[in-house]
């Protein structure tokens, strides 16, 4: 074995630039295959976390074809006593409940169709980077102090009703095209709904998408008025407070989003004790299907329709995109390897025809076939060996620059993959998976390569090298 | 020791045959010192890399030491090689990326010596050749003759019983001659190896015992000689 160690080593340093040319080819081979590797990593991760961590999480709860319809009255019921079973659950970091609905925003003469969402402040900034997010201003923290409603006396309910049926009658006027002045009616249902459901003392505090505040040109400390709909149908208006602007990957959302407080937003929109969606961010995203069963489990005491699912169920398309992702580079990462196989074989095959008479003086000498082999696989294994070590330490370098200072892709301009809003530097991840595959596969690719020329010096006949001078 | 029956060996390819050795009958004793002699192309290299194993006739018989060649497999026919015979070719007999003492010792490393007795040994034999001080030098830095040596040195340190050399002086000037016959004759003398060479160079004959010639492969003449300095102690191993 030394002296194979030897022949091979000295065999390669005897042809220095053909040694170094196929060196080179395996050498650059794995350096690109571990970068490249790296950047697909990466971008998955950057499409996994974008998309967990910037607003699906690991795993949602809903009510049963709540995300299929999204209507107002689709919530989760006992919020509370819910997301204290889900929080039990040892595996995960955090849960935060939401509510989603929709309005009109207005500042001056300017109105736009906003959504809302309603956070749990201090729970949603564990579960996704909302919090992270703010372009000025802070973010929310408390829920704005909001009169308690009263059940409606006997007096009152008769009131409701006669308004009810003048109402009744007031839309029948119109539609015989009478006009009737109903605004005392109007002002005398807005007293009733007040009782029932009194608005805040002090303008509820809310963030805004950095586009919809310069679309209304409200800034930090602005008061903007709101005009919805309760879950029971009621058009309501209401004076906020801008207390920020966030900037939260998407266009979309930029332009419309308004975030609350949960409870304001379940005053606001009169579904207490209710949410639509509840995120939860588990310790390892790699256990979050047996997490996502042991929630469904947990949660099944409350008897109600909902439905559990992962942020893969949730964001098919994103799954899809890194497989077709990870399928092009590994396509690429294949040729890359084929190439510099043809490489290690034509080398090898050019070095035992240059050596045929050393090699038929080593059998003539007594050297057996199966020898011969490991003479020459020893050659190639050990160019491959120190190319390797090259390899790996280029891939290790070029990898982890683009792992800490990222692959600027802000030059494409802002971007996102899929509705995920993509950070501008897109980084790689380095793994010992990604650094030992190339390396692994390039020895396989490396001993088949040299078999062939291995095996045809194996069958020199040791006189034909004897031959003639 | 070897024993050929009307060995034949044919070369042929697709547009020609050539009928190289003609119904060789021979027989070889072991401590014999014999020169196959005769004009280039008349077949004593096919017939030295028949004795060698190296090559296989095309019919007749070869036994070595009473046992049919024939019948050995490429693996037992390479093992022989390394134990019993002791190559030097006319040429490439060396590997060109080992040093003098690396080629010598590399049968010995072939068989599994141990490191310590094949240097020891290697290092004694190339002294005995003559080349101690330069067991360091890779092949291309030493003259034909040296390289020959070496060979010589290589073939015999592994203990072989049987030297087959081809044309060893073909390359060589008149006084590295002398001194490989030298040093040859005193290995036979010594060490009762036995040497087959083929030569057509008159100097080596006239130091052989026996002398066979070869022509158009069939062999001629089959003559023992008197040789002048047989029996005599030489030198070459003491000095
Ligand atoms: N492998 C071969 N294929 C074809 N012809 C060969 C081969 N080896 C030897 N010969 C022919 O056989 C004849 C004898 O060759 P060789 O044994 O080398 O003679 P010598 O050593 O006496 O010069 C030559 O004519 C040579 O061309
Ligand atoms: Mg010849």
């Amino acid at each position: 074995m030394g002296l194979f160690i030897r022949l091979a080593w000295r065999n390669l340093l005897r042809n220095r630039k053909r040694s170094t040319v196929t060196a080179l080819g395996i050498t650059l081979g794995i350096g690109f295959c571990i970068t490249t590797l790296a950047i697909m990593d990466g971008l998955s991760n950057d499409l996994i976390t974008g998309t967990t961590a910037g607003q699906v999480g690991h795993i949602q709860i809903h009510q049963k074809d709540y995300l299929a319809k999204r209507q107002l009255q689709q919530t989760i019921a006992n919020n509370t006593e819910l997301l204290q079973s889900v929080r039990q659950n040892s595996q995960i970091t955090a849960a935060a409940a939401r509510i989603y609905s929709f309005g009109y925003l207005s500042k001056d003469n300017k109105s736009v169709g906003v959504s809302l969402f309603g956070v749990e402040p201090d729970h949603e900034q564990r579960v996704t980077t909302l919090a992270e997010q703010m372009v000025s201003g802070t973010f929310l923290s408390t829920p704005t102090p909001w009169p308690l409603g009263q059940a409606l006396n006997d007096e009152q309910k008769q009131l409701d009703e006669q308004l009810t049926a003048q109402a009744v009658a007031d839309a029948f006027a119109e539609l015989d095209g009478l006009f009737s002045d109903n605004s005392s009616t109007q002002q005398q249902t807005n007293q009733l709904i007040d009782t029932l459901a009194p608005l805040p003392d002090v303008p509820p505090k809310v963030i805004l998408g950095v586009k919809l505040a310069k679309n209304l040109q409200a800034d930090e400390g602005d008061i903007v008025t709101l005009l919805y709909e309760t879950s029971l149908g009621a058009q309501q208006s209401l004076q906020l407070e801008v207390a920020g602007t966030s900037r939260q990957g998407t266009d979309l959302i930029d332009r419309t989003r308004i975030v609350f407080h949960l409870q304001d937003l379940q005053k606001l929109l009169q579904l207490p004790n209710q949410s639509h969606e509840i995120a939860i961010k588990t310790y390892d995203l790699a256990t979050v299907v047996q997490v996502s069963d042991s929630v469904s489990e947990a949660i099944s005491v409350h008897e109600q329709q909902l439905s559990v699912q992962t942020w893969s169920e949730l964001r098919p398309d994103i799954l899809a995109l890194i497989q077709s992702n990870q399928a092009l580079m590994g396509t690429l990462v294949f040729i890359i390897f084929l190439i510099a196989g043809v490489g290690v074989m034509n080398a090898m095959l050019v070095s035992v025809m240059e050596r045929r008479k050393e090699l038929c003086l080593l059998k003539a000498l007594g050297l057996k076939g199966n020898n011969v082999v490991w003479l020459v696989t020893v050659e190639t294994l050990m160019l491959t060996l120190v190319a390797s070590i090259a390899g790996l330490i280029m891939g290790i370098a070029l990898g982890s620059y683009l792992q800490h200072y990222g692959w600027d892709i802000s030059q494409f301009g802002e971007f996102s993959l899929a509705g995920v809003g993509m950070t501008s530097a897109l980084k790689a991840k380095l793994t010992l998976d990604n650094l030992l595959t190339p390396v692994v596969v390039m020895f396989i690719i490396a001993l088949l390569a040299a078999l062939y020329p291995a095996l045809s010096a194996a069958r020199l006949i040791p006189a034909q090298g004897m031959r003639s001078s | 020791m070897i024993k050929l029956t009307k060995i034949n060996k044919i070369f042929a390819d697709k547009h020609q045959s050539f009928h190289c050795l003609k119904d060789i009958d021979l027989t070889i004793n072991q401590g014999e010192f014999t020169v196959i002699a005769g004009p280039s192309g008349s077949g004593k290299s096919t017939l030295l890399n028949i004795m060698g194993m190296l090559d296989k006739p095309t019919s007749g018989n070869y036994q070595f030491d009473d046992n049919d060649v024939a019948k050995f497999s490429s693996n037992k026919l390479a093992d022989i090689r390394r134990d019993k015979i002791g190559f030097v070719f006319q040429a490439y007999n060396l590997m060109p990326v080992l040093t003098a003492l690396e080629n010598t010792e590399m049968i010995m490393e072939f068989s599994g010596v141990s490191k310590k007795e094949r240097k020891q040994r290697a290092i004694e034999t190339l002294e005995a050749v003559g080349l101690g001080e330069f067991k360091n030098r890779f092949p291309a830095q030493l003259s034909g003759g040296q390289q020959q040596r070496v060979a010589v040195a290589r073939a015999i340190a592994a203990k072989p019983l049987l030297v087959i050399a081809d044309e060893p002086t073909a390359n060589l000037d008149s006084q590295s001659t002398e001194s490989l016959l030298d040093l040859m004759v005193s290995l036979n003398e010594k060490l009762g190896i036995t040497f087959i060479f083929s030569s057509h160079d008159p100097r080596v004959i006239e130091r052989a015992h026996r002398v066979i010639h070869l022509q158009d492969g069939k062999v001629m003449r089959d003559e023992q000689l008197e040789n002048v300095t047989a029996g005599q102690p030489q030198a070459a191993m003491s000095s």
